[in-house]
């Protein structure tokens, strides 16, 4: 188990037995070893069209996600894209496409211009912090919208630390200070972005903030230090000598 | 011109006679300039000073005007004061509220409240202003605007400081130094939204000052003197308000007046949602306090002029009725007062409610509309000032007379010149300014009128509904 | 007064931090030897509606360039969220669109309903369409007041801030706050509605649609708010859609996309109201259609409150909500545009992740595209058009 989880988790550990047990295709045992064996440089890939036996995995409730069944457009997608596509499930009615970071700017641009699905709007461009998750600690989370069809997609992108995203900012505008926050927060860079700058913190802020290694209570830090002055204030302490309940 | 025996009729008489050699009397004579600057003094002045009658130097060339200067600045300093608070209540009565209710019945002691904690401020000076300048130009702002007080005719008889010949021309000289004031207060505050804000006013100043000076040269057409007294005198002998004579010019005065006064809708320079409050972004306590005065008593100056040149001074159907002498003085300075006033609740209705102009509008509108309309205007009435001659001078119907040493309009004149006034001037003028400035009157959609055509095209080959969309 | 940086004295490197580095850069010397002059508005200006910093780079009044310094009110609610219950985080969401409480609300709250599979009972999902609307026409005339004012009709101001008051003074009611409501529970309303809510609404719908047109009075036809609005910011409906833009700011052009119609939320459904679009995406069209879809919320409360089920407002929750393991996206239709939330789930008490979809933040970044060759006057009537509050922007 400890091995699937390093796999392709779409939630955190607890969720991996369940939702293999009610999706009931893939083994990312099998998966892991044709994808290494395919391509060595990313050590995951599940093929999804590869049905495999369903693991046996006790659940106390029901999953909400599953796999994305009869969907022809996703279908094609899968084919166009093939080892590259390592997860297309559904959760509450939601698609969610995992890809290869290398492959992850032309599946974006494959949506963007696909005739049947013009996902024409990037509606969010985030990201989630997996640190147990070696080699894939963070995720870019990005959420397209199709104004023709009305319909919504999401793309999950797995990166190692420190490793670049490629930017989207070129295909729409929209994301463009949506993956500066990401950076400002997650410090994840993206790869060809115009105008990679922090968003929200100062310039010189240290660390950032929604990676889980940061703490909550973070006030007094080397930026503070360095750029807000405490002025020592000289008072005389006998006019501070009043407790307060008492009278004098 | 001598002086004469003093006394109010005597000053009538004086008046009279100042008015009648216009354009009579060219011998330079130095005593008579000086008795036109400074108007006579009343016999228990020249009492006081125990001078003997014809050379009371000290009562007629210091005491009085002294009295007189301190007076009008007195009373136009606390109505100014009183318009701060006449502005708030319009407005909070317009804004559907209440306004200043505190200090005071109906917050009545409000102006002295502000007065006293404008006085009592710290005056800040920034670090990096130009602090001579800086300290400088307030005091040319509010000085340039209370000059002019000293001309205005506030009434009949004795309510006027100094009668002269150019009054009016006067008036406009001294009061376009104030811009000089605002130009140079954004300068030496050492910051850019003082700067921008200095840089809009000259602009805007200079540009509607031309607007101004040409709208009001048909009316002088009329009143064929400069003298702001003569002016009235010349409405009260034609018999009608040169605003039925000059309605273009009446409307480009006021534009122009409100472009001058920097009152909404053309507060640009100190407009604070743009440049935070413009030239005196910088300013604080009294310094700021003088600004306000000088905006406020431009106001009234410009107001006055209109009145004066428009809205026949301080004449009024009916006021030759009163024969006491005294009760006449003060109802024609009360008429005037009250004619001011109407002109100047237009000018807080116009601020409280419309939005601001744009820098750019706000020159096209002064140098596409107004100037043209101005020149139109002294061309047109030109033309039927001229046409409306006597026929020993080559008019053709008439339409006037010599009296005395003026012409006057007949009772057909008058008729006809509010005739060719209303019904052709400003039908020729708009088609005119019109057809000119059609191509250009949109400027924000000529400017991007491929964009808009293009976002049709756009919009046609895309969106069809969406999926959820429920007919309604 | 904020400039940056000073007149005289340029810093060392002469550039202005923030900006696009590469770009702006200023010429040594005074600053009347430079062609193009910096201007710094914000983060206390008048018309930047909050701490928005937005540096300028002027060539006389055109704005040649753009960039907005935000950040000043960062709160890390998103980090927050994640060290609190799911009960525990929606007053925080109150705090981000401040002027728009109830409906932020509606979202996380309809976000983590999805994600727990929780029915809401249909009187509660009525009270919230009402408290919505209401919510959505206090927040139009919030912003109908401020975007007059910058454009310089004050008066508009004071007329729009009268009606808002009623609307909050239902809302006190009801809610017991005004501003940062903390309206909805998670499966609810924590109240029902009380015995005179029905008629102080009507009572105050009877006499909206008049004021509207009092104000549509003063500024529809006025000549300079024609002239400063039309043509103004112009937005292509395909630019607009790739600006990621959503709410009246993508109506404005013409894009016909409302989540209360496209994707139905609550009881949306069951209403029957339009959709205002624009035409040609400019301000003016931007301000036609916020005023008509105060017309249509009109519309909807009515309909709501002729149509108000009986029975419970509170659906059956857990004390301790745990949702499953998962992960959800949850968008409503705010006054802003779409607001979403986006949970990660790891099956504890607390979100493993919480994402804030922020409508004014990216709405926001369509300024630089707006702005660019218009004057500064237009950059405050632009600033107003996207109706941004720096709350949400910040988080």
């Amino acid at each position: 188990m400890s091995d699937e989880e390093k796999v392709t988790p779409p939630d955190p550990s607890g969720d991996q037995p369940q939702q293999s047990e009610t999706s009931g295709e893939k083994s990312p045992q099998s998966a892991k070893t044709e994808a290494s064996a395919d391509k060595p440089a990313p050590p995951r890939a599940a093929p999804s069209d590869k049905p495999s036996p369903p693991k046996a995995a006790p659940a106390k409730k029901p999953s909400i996600t599953s796999e994305i069944a009869g969907d022809p457009f996703i279908d094609k997608i899968k084919e166009t894209f093939g080892l590259a596509i390592t997860e297309a499930v559904q959760t509450l009615g939601q698609q969610i496409l995992r890809v290869n970071r290398d492959r992850y700017l032309e599946l974006c641009g494959f949506l963007h211009d696909n005739e049947t699905a013009r996902f024409d709007m990037c509606t969010d461009l985030t990201a989630s912090h997996w640190p147990e998750r070696s080699g894939q600690e963070f995720e870019v989370v990005l959420l397209l919208y199709s104004t023709p069809n009305n319909r919504r997609i999401r793309i999950k992108a797995p990166l190692a630390d420190g490793e670049a995203c490629p930017s989207v900012s070129g295909i729409w505008a929209g994301a463009n200070w949506m993956e500066r926050e990401t950076f400002d927060m997650f410090g994840i860079k993206f790869d060809g972005h115009p105008d990679l700058r922090r968003i929200l913190l100062p310039e010189d802020w240290p660390g950032h903030p929604l990676r889980k290694e940061y703490p909550i209570e973070y006030r007094d830090n080397e930026w503070t230090d360095k750029h807000i002055e405490y002025r020592e204030v000289d008072y005389d302490t006998s006019l501070i000598d009043v407790k307060y309940g008492e009278r004098k | 011109m001598m002086i004469d025996e003093c006394g109010t009729e005597r000053q009538s008489v004086l008046r009279s006679s100042i008015i009648n050699s216009q354009f009579i009397n060219h011998q330079f004579n130095m005593l008579g300039i000086l008795t036109t600057l400074m108007f006579v003094a009343p016999e228990w002045v020249r009492r006081w000073t125990k001078e003997p009658r014809g050379n009371a130097f000290w009562a007629e060339f210091v005491l009085w005007p002294l009295i007189q200067i301190l007076l009008v600045l007195f009373i136009v300093l606390t109505i100014v004061a009183y318009l701060v608070y006449l502005e708030r209540k319009v407005s909070a009565f317009i804004q559907a509220r209440l306004g200043p209710m505190r200090v005071g019945p109906w917050g009545l002691l409000q102006p002295a409240a502000d007065g006293l904690k404008l006085l009592l401020k710290e005056d800040i000076i920034p670090l990096k202003a130009d602090k001579a300048v800086f300290q400088i130009a307030p005091i040319i702002s509010v000085v340039s605007a209370l000059v002019v007080l000293a001309v205005i005719p506030w009434g009949a008889a004795w309510a006027t400081i100094a009668n002269i010949n150019i009054g009016l021309l006067f008036v406009l000289a001294v009061s376009s130094v104030g811009v000089l004031g605002l130009v140079l207060a954004g300068w030496s505050s050492n910051s850019k939204y003082s700067l921008l804000g200095a840089l809009r006013s000259s602009a805007q100043m200079v540009s509607y000052e031309i607007g101004m000076g040409l709208s009001i040269i048909g009316a002088l057409m009329f009143a064929r003197t400069l003298s702001m007294s003569g002016i009235i005198d010349a409405q009260q002998a034609d018999g009608v308000w040169y605003v039925f004579f000059q309605p273009i010019g009446f409307l480009v005065y006021m534009v122009s007046a409100l472009g001058e006064t920097n009152r909404a809708p053309f507060d640009l320079p100190e407009a604070e949602s743009e440049l935070v409050a413009g030239y005196h972004t910088e300013y604080s306590g009294f310094r700021w306090a003088l600004f306000f005065m000088a905006e406020y008593t431009g106001m009234i100056v410009t107001s006055a002029i209109a009145v004066t040149l428009f809205l026949g001074g301080w004449q009024f159907p009916g006021l030759n009725l009163i024969t006491n002498k005294t009760v006449f003085a003060f109802v024609s300075i009360g008429v005037f007062a009250a004619k001011i006033l109407v002109l100047i609740y237009l000018y807080m209705w116009f601020r409280w409610t419309w939005p601001r102009y744009r820098y750019d509008q706000l020159m096209d509108l002064g140098w596409k509309w107004m100037i043209p309309a101005g020149l139109a205007n002294i061309v047109l009435t030109g033309i039927w000032y001229v046409l409306a001659l006597p026929k020993s001078q080559g008019g053709l119907w008439g339409f006037m007379a010599l009296k005395g040493d003026r012409l006057v309009p007949t009772k057909w004149g008058i008729a006809y010149f509010v005739a060719t006034g209303f019904a052709v001037t400003i039908p020729i003028i708009w088609i005119v300014l019109a057809s000119i400035n059609r191509r250009s009157r949109d400027f924000n959609l000529h400017a991007q009128r491929q964009l808009q055509i293009k976002l049709r095209a756009e919009r046609l080959q895309r969106h069809s509904e969406p999926a959820g969309e429920s007919a309604s | 007064m904020n400039v940056a940086p000073n007149n005289q004295i340029p810093n060392s490197q002469g550039l202005v931090k923030g900006m696009h580095e590469q770009e702006v850069e200023i010429a040594p010397g005074t600053l009347f030897d430079a062609e193009e002059m910096v201007i710094n508005m914000g983060p206390q200006h008048p018309s930047t509606h909050g701490v928005l910093r937005v540096i300028l780079k002027l060539d006389g009044e055109t704005v040649r360039d753009l960039d907005c310094d935000i950040g000043y009110l960062h709160r890390g609610v998103e980090k927050i969220a994640e060290h609190d219950t799911y009960a525990m985080i929606t007053p925080y969401w109150d705090r981000l669109d401040y002027v728009a409480a109830v409906s932020n609300d509606l979202c996380y709250v309809g976000g983590v309903e999805k994600l727990l599979g929780v029915e809401v009972p249909r009187r509660a999902e009525y009270l919230r369409v009402i408290l919505t609307e209401l919510q959505r026409i206090a927040s139009h005339l919030l912003w109908l007041g401020t975007h007059a004012i910058d454009i310089g009709a004050v008066t508009v101001l004071l007329y729009a801030f009268r009606e808002r008051e009623e609307i909050l003074k239902i809302f006190e009611d009801f809610i017991g706050a005004r501003l940062t409501a903390h309206a909805f529970r998670i499966g609810g309303l924590w109240w029902d509605a009380y015995p005179e809510f029905d008629k102080r609404v009507r009572d105050f719908l009877k006499i909206l649609p008049g004021r509207i047109d009092e104000y549509e009075t003063l500024l529809n036809a006025n000549r300079i708010w024609l002239s400063r609005t039309v043509g103004i910011g112009i937005l292509p409906a395909d630019e607009a859609i790739n600006l990621s833009l959503t709410g009246p700011v993508l109506r404005g052009s013409g894009v016909n996309y409302d989540l209360r119609k496209a994707q139905p939320y609550s009881a949306y459904p069951e209403f029957d109201f339009e959709i205002p679009l624009g035409e040609n995406g400019d301000t003016y069209d931007r301000y036609l259609v916020r005023m008509a879809e105060i017309r249509q919320s009109i519309r909807i409360i009515e309909q709501a409150l002729d149509g108000l089920p009986e029975g419970p407002v509170m659906a059956k929750v857990p004390k301790v909500i745990k949702p499953p393991v998962g992960e959800v996206y949850f968008s409503i239709e705010a006054p802003k545009g779409e607001i979403g939330v986006y949970l990660v789930s790891d099956g504890t008490t607390k979100p493993y992740r919480m994402r804030i979809r922020p409508p004014a933040f990216i709405n926001l970044q369509s300024l630089r595209r707006l702005s660019i060759g218009h004057l500064v006057a237009d950059v405050v009537a632009l600033i107003g058009t996207i109706d941004i509050v720096l709350g949400e922007v910040d988080r």
